[in-house]
C-alpha cells in the first residue's frame, strides 16, 4: 500500500498541472452522431430550413404584403416563378410574392414549434421531477391534476379560445405550449421514479443534500437525454397542430402566414393552374417535419 | 463502556407497510419487521462487522440510523443527541459526521457529473463558506489520499473501473472529516483481489482518521479481517454480538453455527493426490505440438488458446 502511494505520487507530480479533460457521456454521443448518416442528412435539412427562414428575407425582392399590381390581371398566366420579375415562387391569389411570404410562414411554424416544445419541455420537466421525486400524496394529487387536463379534447379547446378571444399569435404560442406538457410531465414523472431509486441519488439524500438541489443536480441532468428525445418529436407535432389550426382559418392572422395558413390558400387554389402556391409551402412544410423526425429518430437511438 | 460509546443504539425498529395487491384501500396493511429491535454500540476507531443473510434488515438498519426510513427506539450519538428524534433540520449537522459507502460503485456515482464535483458534494453541501479552489485543493487532497491520480479531477465515473470508483465514493465520504462511516457491503461487487486493496485502504484510513466503521457484508472472512466486534442479524434481530475472534472461534448461537459452517473453505488438495496441468506450450509452438502437450481439458487450439481463456469477463 505505502508503494502503491509513493508510486501514485510519484506519478501524480509528474502529471501535476496537466489536467485531464474528462469526455462527458455527451462527448461521446457527438462522436457517435457525426458517424451516423441519417443524422447528418437530418441535420443538414435543419441547417438548410433555418437558412432560408433566416436569409430568406435577404434575399426576397419584395415584401411580404405588397401587392404587384403587374401580375395581378391574370394570375395564372403571368404571377407564374419568374427569376425576372422577382417572384421566384410565383405570387399568391391576390399578387403577393410568395417567396416572401413562405419564408416568412417557415418563421412562424419554426417560431410555433420551437416555442411551443420549449414552453412543454420547461414545464413538463418541472412539474414531472418534482411530482416523481416527492412522491406520495403530492405526487397522486398532481398526476390526477394532469390526468383531467388531459382528457379535455385540447384541439376543441383551443379552436374555442382562439374563436373567443380572436385569432392572435401569442394566443397560439401559449395555448399549444401550455397544454402540450402534459404528456412531457407524464414522462419525466416517470423517468423520475426510476432514477429516486438510484444510489447516488440515495448518496446525496444521506448527505443531506436539499430536495431542490438534488433535482437540479441529479435528477434533471440525467432525464435530459429522454426529454431532448420526445423535445424532438414534439417540434414536429406543434408545428402540424398550427398547421391544422391555420387550415382552418383560425391560425395567424394577416398579414402574417404560417406554412398551414399557405398550404391552405393553395390547396384552395389548386384547381385553376396555380399549383405553385401549394407546392412551395408544403415542400418547405414536409422538409422541415423530416429534418426533426430524422433527429428524434437519431437522438433516439443514442 | 457505557460513557464513551459514539453511537449507542437501543431497540430500533423498523416496519414496512405491505398493502397486499389486489386489496381494498382501506384494508389494514401487513407490517413487515425489517429491523426488530436491534441494539448496539459502537466507540470511536472501533469496527462493527454486520452480517446475516440476505433480507435480514443489514441494509434498512444503516437506513435507518441515517435516518433514510423511519424508525423506532433511538440512537444516541456522542451522548449528546438522539439521531431517531432529531427534526430533519437539526439532523443535517450530524449527516456530516455519518457518511455512507455503497455496495454498487459505478451506480453510487452520478454519471453526469465529473469526479471532482461528486467527490466535493457533501463538502459545499455542510461548509458553506469554502472557496471554490480550496474546494478544488481538498479534493485532490483527498484523491491522492485514496489512491486516485488528483489529475484526474475533471473525468467522469464511467471512465474508472470498479475499484477506482469504489475509491470514489470513499473519497466522497471522507471528505467533511466524518467520526462514523456506514460500509454497506463495499467490495461486495468488485473483484477479489481489488476487494483486498479497497479493504486495505479503509483500515488504513480507519487508523489513521480515528474512524468508526460500521462495516456491513455478505464474506464472512472479510468481516472477520476487519472488525473489532462482529453482530449477527436473522429476520431483523440481533442474534449475537461478540469480538470478531470469540466469535469465529467459538459461535454461541445456533444460527451463527450455521452461518459459519456455511463459509466455503478453501482446502487446497495435498500435491501429491492433485491432478495437475501443466500448459508448457509457447506462443510459437506448432498446432499439433499443442494439441500433444495440452490434455483433454482444453480444445484444440484455434487461435482462443494464444489469447488466454475465451470469454473471460473484464
Ligand atoms: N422500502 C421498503 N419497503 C418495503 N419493504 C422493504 C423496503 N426496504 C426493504 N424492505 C424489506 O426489508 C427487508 C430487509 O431488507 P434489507 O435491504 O435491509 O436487507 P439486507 O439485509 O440489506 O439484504 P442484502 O444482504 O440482500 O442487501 C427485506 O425483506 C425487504 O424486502
Ligand atoms: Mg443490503
Amino acid at each position: 500500500m505505502l508503494i502503491e502511494r509513493q508510486k501514485m505520487e510519484s506519478l501524480s507530480e509528474a502529471l501535476a498541472d496537466r489536467v485531464e479533460k474528462g469526455r462527458s457521456p455527451w462527448a461521446d454521443a457527438r462522436v457517435r452522431f457525426f458517424r451516423n448518416r441519417q443524422a447528418v442528412i437530418g441535420l443538414c435539412l435543419l441547417i438548410f430550413v433555418l437558412a432560408f427562414a433566416g436569409f430568406g428575407p435577404l434575399i426576397a425582392r419584395w415584401p411580404i404584403d405588397e401587392i404587384d399590381f403587374m401580375v395581378m390581371g391574370d394570375i395564372v398566366r403571368d404571377g407564374a416563378p419568374s427569376l425576372a420579375n422577382g417572384h421566384y415562387f410565383g405570387t399568391d391569389d391576390l399578387g403577393r410574392d410568395l417567396f416572401a411570404r413562405t419564408v416568412l410562414g417557415t418563421q412562424i411554424s419554426l417560431a410555433v414549434g420551437l416555442i411551443g416544445a420549449a414552453i412543454a419541455v420547461i414545464v413538463g420537466t418541472i412539474y414531472g421531477a418534482v411530482s416523481g421525486f416527492l412522491g406520495g400524496r403530492v405526487d397522486n394529487v398532481m398526476m390526477r391534476t394532469v390526468d383531467i387536463l388531459l382528457a379535455i379534447p385540447y384541439m376543441f379547446v383551443l379552436i374555442l379560445l382562439l374563436v373567443m378571444f380572436g385569432r392572435s399569435v401569442v394566443l397560439l404560442f401559449v395555448g399549444i405550449g401550455l397544454l402540450s406538457w402534459l404528456d412531457m410531465s407524464r414522462i419525466v414523472r416517470g423517468q423520475t421514479l426510476s432514477l429516486k431509486g438510484r444510489e447516488y441519488v440515495e448518496a446525496a439524500r444521506a448527505t443531506g443534500v436539499a430536495s431542490s438541489t438534488i433535482i437540479r443536480r441529479h435528477i434533471v441532468p440525467n432525464l435530459l437525454g429522454v426529454v431532448i428525445v420526445y423535445a424532438t418529436l414534439l417540434v414536429p407535432g406543434m408545428i402540424l397542430s398550427e398547421s391544422f389550426i391555420s387550415f382552418l382559418g383560425l391560425g395567424v392572422q394577416e398579414p402574417l402566414t404560417s406554412l398551414g395558413a399557405l398550404i391552405s390558400e393553395g390547396a384552395a387554389t389548386m384547381n385553376y393552374g396555380t399549383l405553385w402556391q401549394l407546392i412551395f409551402p408544403l415542400f418547405f412544410f414536409i422538409v422541415t417535419l423530416f429534418s426533426f423526425f430524422f433527429w428524434a429518430t437519431v437522438c433516439a437511438m443514442h | 463502556m457505557t460513557g464513551d460509546a459514539l453511537l449507542k443504539a437501543e431497540d430500533i425498529r423498523v416496519t414496512f407497510e405491505i398493502y397486499r395487491s389486489g386489496g381494498m384501500p382501506w384494508e389494514k396493511p401487513l407490517a413487515l419487521h425489517a429491523v426488530n429491535g436491534v441494539s448496539f454500540e459502537l466507540r470511536a476507531g472501533e469496527t462493527l462487522g454486520i452480517v446475516g443473510e440476505s433480507g435480514c434488515g443489514k441494509s434498512t438498519l444503516a437506513r435507518a440510523i441515517i435516518r433514510m426510513v423511519p424508525a423506532t427506539g433511538s440512537a444516541r450519538w456522542n451522548d449528546e443527541a438522539d439521531l431517531l428524534k432529531l427534526s430533519p433540520r437539526e439532523m443535517m449537522r450530524y449527516r456530516s459526521d455519518i457518511q455512507m459507502i455503497f455496495q454498487d460503485p459505478l451506480a453510487s456515482l452520478n454519471p453526469r457529473m465529473q469526479v471532482g464535483d461528486i467527490i466535493a458534494e457533501p463538502l459545499i453541501t455542510h461548509q458553506k463558506g469554502v472557496s471554490k479552489s480550496e474546494v478544488r485543493e481538498r479534493v485532490q487532497e483527498m484523491m491522492s489520499r485514496v489512491g486516485l491520480l488528483p489529475n484526474q479531477i475533471n473525468r467522469y465515473p464511467h471512465e474508472f473501473s470498479g475499484g477506482q470508483c469504489q475509491r470514489i465514493g470513499i473519497a466522497r465520504a471522507l471528505i467533511v472529516r466524518p467520526k462514523l462511516i456506514i460500509c454497506d457491503e463495499p467490495v461486495s461487487a468488485l473483484d477479489v483481489s481489488i476487494q483486498a486493496q479497497v479493504i486495505n485502504l479503509l483500515m488504513e484510513l480507519q487508523r489513521e482518521l480515528g474512524l468508526a466503521l460500521m462495516f456491513i457484508a455478505h464474506d464472512l472472512s472479510v468481516v472477520k479481517h476487519i472488525s473489532t466486534r462482529v453482530m449477527v442479524l436473522y429476520l431483523g434481530r440481533v442474534m449475537e454480538v461478540a469480538p470478531s475472534d470469540e466469535l469465529y472461534a467459538a459461535p454461541q448461537h445456533p444460527y451463527t453455527q450455521t452461518l459459519l459452517s456455511a463459509v466455503p473453505i478453501p482446502i487446497p488438495r495435498s500435491s501429491a493426490t492433485r491432478r495437475r496441468f501443466p500448459l508448457k506450450a509457447t506462443c510459437r509452438a506448432p498446432q499439433s505440438a499443442i494439441r500433444l502437450r495440452v490434455p483433454h481439458a482444453l480444445p484444440p487450439g484455434d487461435g482462443n488458446l494464444y489469447r488466454g481463456g475465451s470469454g473471460s469477463p473484464r
